[in-house]
């Protein structure tokens, strides 16, 4: 197996020299390839670099880590999509889970009761029925906690989902705000600050 | 407690959620290895990618933020290389400030290498290219300034170099090189004076347009300013000249305050010609008191105010129209008044209205009443005699001058058979004429010499054909 890899590593190191050596000066130095088709454009893209540039940190600040909000949806289901604002959602996860949990403790602790009945049971028919009733119990609990995993996994996945939305939504949010701040609607017009 | 199929199951799940994990990796962050490895190529390239595909808005700036880096460095490397193509494309691309210094800089090296070469034509292309597209370098100003040297010394285009000054003076009004582009376009400024001036006589030239170019001349600084000015005023007073010519006095007299805007020493003269078109007013104003036209004298008195408000001779004239405005209304007063005396018969005091009427208005109606009334006091005194007077100073006594000379001639012919019947007025059948005859009887030939004279207007009519005949209508 780690050979493989290995040499799936070395392949992919030969790819980039071959794609080194066969490499394009005149396409990569292309003044055009960005469309900054006269000295405007080219400033305006710069202006506009500038801008955002000034929003790094404020972004910075306020921006989710990923990492942090599935480890919190881990914990606790939903946690994470509440830190992204999406309580509903976060609601919805937290109180399956609590439900599902609840479910399968119920259903093997009930199973587990029935399991003891059984081996206490000493007629055959009891004994059948203690044993059938336990089994039972004990696949529904089973399918319960299956489903509280499978909804626990989605949960970090669509923490993930979920956090990388709010952070491309922040970011967006920042530049209309900062936006706002130069453009003022006042009764005598709207004035734009540069 | 945990069976071993739900160990497994967990195993699967736990790796299942690091494999999505995996495929999660920051697109960014593994072009940024590219970039920390100082591989600015695939750094780029990758950086592209993060551009045009990711929908986080911080990754994409970072990703253009060190894109623009790697250019800068890949450029540096071919700048290294005196590569100098490349490395202005590289710069390009990086599209940041001090790309665009790096950028001059290639392109200095380029320019001093065309010099050596002699190839001014692209000398100055590059010149252009830089000042139009990296303009806001701040080594802009210099650019300009050197563009204003090469250009005059090579090519003695002096439009070429006002446009450049002009451009470098409204961009950069601080710039240090400005007094020493200013001393290259002192060289070759009085010579377009000049000639702006020589153009000034020529016909058909428009003067707002000389006065236009002289004015823009004026907005850039140079040492002739003040030459200009007085330029400027010279031509706003030929205008002004030409415009009291057509009788434009207003207009003119714009003219000239716009002329004193440009060159105060000439508020003499122009003082003068606004004095002389006032007087013009003032002139025309008396002309029409005059014509008995007070309004319109007032209109054109008024008129010299819009040049000189409270011009003294215009507020006399003006004094001097409505005194006389009053005298034509008492005069027409003092006639009308007259008028009724005469129909009463009251001649003498009629004649002394009519000429205190007179003195407030000597119009011919009347100098023509005042004949009138004056002859019919005559008449109502002593008809005959006056009307013998009348017939004595007719055409300077003509008449009895006639009648002597025809006495004299017939006394010769027929000397005692001569009878003389002498001056025999007789009344007519009206008040105001009188006949007047005069017989000479001789033995051969008699002449019944008969005249009507009329004593109201003094007019003499004969009124038969021998006395028409011997002494005319």
């Amino acid at each position: 197996m780690k050979k493989i890899f290995l040499l799936f590593i070395i392949s992919l190191s030969f790819f980039k020299i071959y794609a080194q050596a066969d490499f394009d000066v005149a396409a990569f130095a292309d003044t055009l390839k960005y469309n900054w088709t006269n000295t405007e454009t080219r400033y305006a893209f710069r202006e506009n670099l500038e801008f955002k540039k000034s929003l790094l940190k404020k972004y910075e600040n306020e921006t989710l880590s990923i990492s942090l909000n599935i480890g919190k949806s881990m914990i606790m289901p939903g946690w994470g999509h509440m830190h992204t604002e999406d309580y509903l959602r976060g609601q919805i996860l937290l109180s399956t889970e609590i439900l599902l949990a609840g479910t399968s403790y119920f259903l093997y602790d009930k199973s587990m009761e029935k399991y003891d009945k059984y081996k206490k049971a000493d007629q055959i028919d009891v004994l059948n029925q203690y044993y059938s009733e336990a089994n039972t119990a004990y696949k529904q609990a089973t399918m319960a906690f299956s489903l509280f995993a499978l909804v626990w996994v989605y949960n970090v996945y669509d923490t993930y989902i979920v956090t990388e939305q709010y952070n491309d939504h922040l970011w967006v949010k920042n530049i209309q705000k900062e936006l706002d701040k130069k453009i003022t609607v006042t009764p005598l017009g709207i004035s734009v600050k540069f | 407690m945990i069976s071993i199929s739900m160990q497994k199951k967990i195993k699967y799940l736990v790796f299942s959620f690091l494999l999505i994990a995996t495929a999660c990796t920051n697109k960014y962050q593994s072009a940024n290895v590219f970039y920390k490895a100082e591989n600015y190529t695939v750094a780029i390239e990758e950086y592209d990618k993060v551009i045009n595909k990711s929908a986080n808005g911080y990754e994409v700036t970072l990703s253009e933020i060190d894109r623009s880096e790697s250019y800068f460095q890949l450029g540096m490397r071919a700048f290294e290389r005196n590569n100098y193509n490349l490395a202005i494309r590289l710069f390009y691309l990086a599209n940041s400030d001090k790309a665009d210094e790096k950028i001059i800089d290639s392109y200095l090296i380029l320019i001093d290498d065309l010099k050596t070469k002699d190839e001014r034509n692209r000398v100055i292309a590059t010149y252009n290219y830089l000042i139009d597209n990296l303009y806001r370098s701040e080594r802009t100003p210099l650019l300009i300034f050197e563009r204003i040297c090469l250009i005059y010394e090579w090519y003695q285009n002096e439009e070429k170099v006002w446009e450049d000054y002009s451009m470098l003076y409204e961009k950069y009004p601080e710039s240090e090189y400005l007094p020493q582009a200013q001393e290259i376009v002192d060289n070759f400024l009085p010579k377009w004076i000049e000639a702006l001036v020589a153009k000034k006589n020529s016909p058909d030239v428009d003067l707002d347009e000389i006065i236009s170019s002289m004015v823009y001349l004026k907005t850039i600084p140079n040492n002739y300013h003040e030459n200009i000015s007085k330029e400027i005023a010279l031509i706003y007073i030929q205008m002004a000249e030409e415009l009291i010519k057509k009788q434009e006095y207003v207009t003119a007299e714009k003219q000239f305050r716009r002329a004193l805007e440009y060159d105060i020493d000439q508020a003499v003269y122009v003082q003068k010609r606004l004095n002389y078109v006032c007087d013009m007013f003032v002139s025309e104003g008396n002309d029409l008191i005059k014509q008995k036209l007070i309004d319109e004298a007032i209109v054109s008195f008024n008129r010299s105010f819009q040049i000189i408000p409270d011009y003294q001779k215009a507020i006399d004239g003006i004094a001097r129209a409505e005194s006389r405005r009053l005298m034509i209304a008492r005069s027409l007063e003092l006639k009308n008044e007259g008028i009724q005396l005469e129909r009463k018969k009251k001649y003498k005091e009629a004649l002394a209205i009519y000429q205190q009427a007179y003195n407030l208005d000597n119009t011919p109606e009347l100098s023509k009443l005042i004949f009138e009334v004056s002859n019919t006091i005559e008449i109502d005194k002593d008809p005959r005699s006056f009307a013998l007077k009348i017939l004595n100073e007719h055409n300077n006594g003509a008449i009895v001058k006639r009648i002597n000379s025809l006495r004299a001639e017939l006394k010769e012919e027929w000397k005692d058979k001569l009878k003389d019947s002498g001056w025999r007025p007789i009344g007519s059948g009206t008040r105001n004429t009188m006949e007047i005859r005069y017989d000479f009887i001789t033995p051969e030939e008699n002449y019944f010499l008969s005249w009507q004279v009329n004593m109201k207007d003094k007019k003499i009519i004969p009124l038969n054909k021998l006395t028409e005949k011997l002494f005319g209508k």
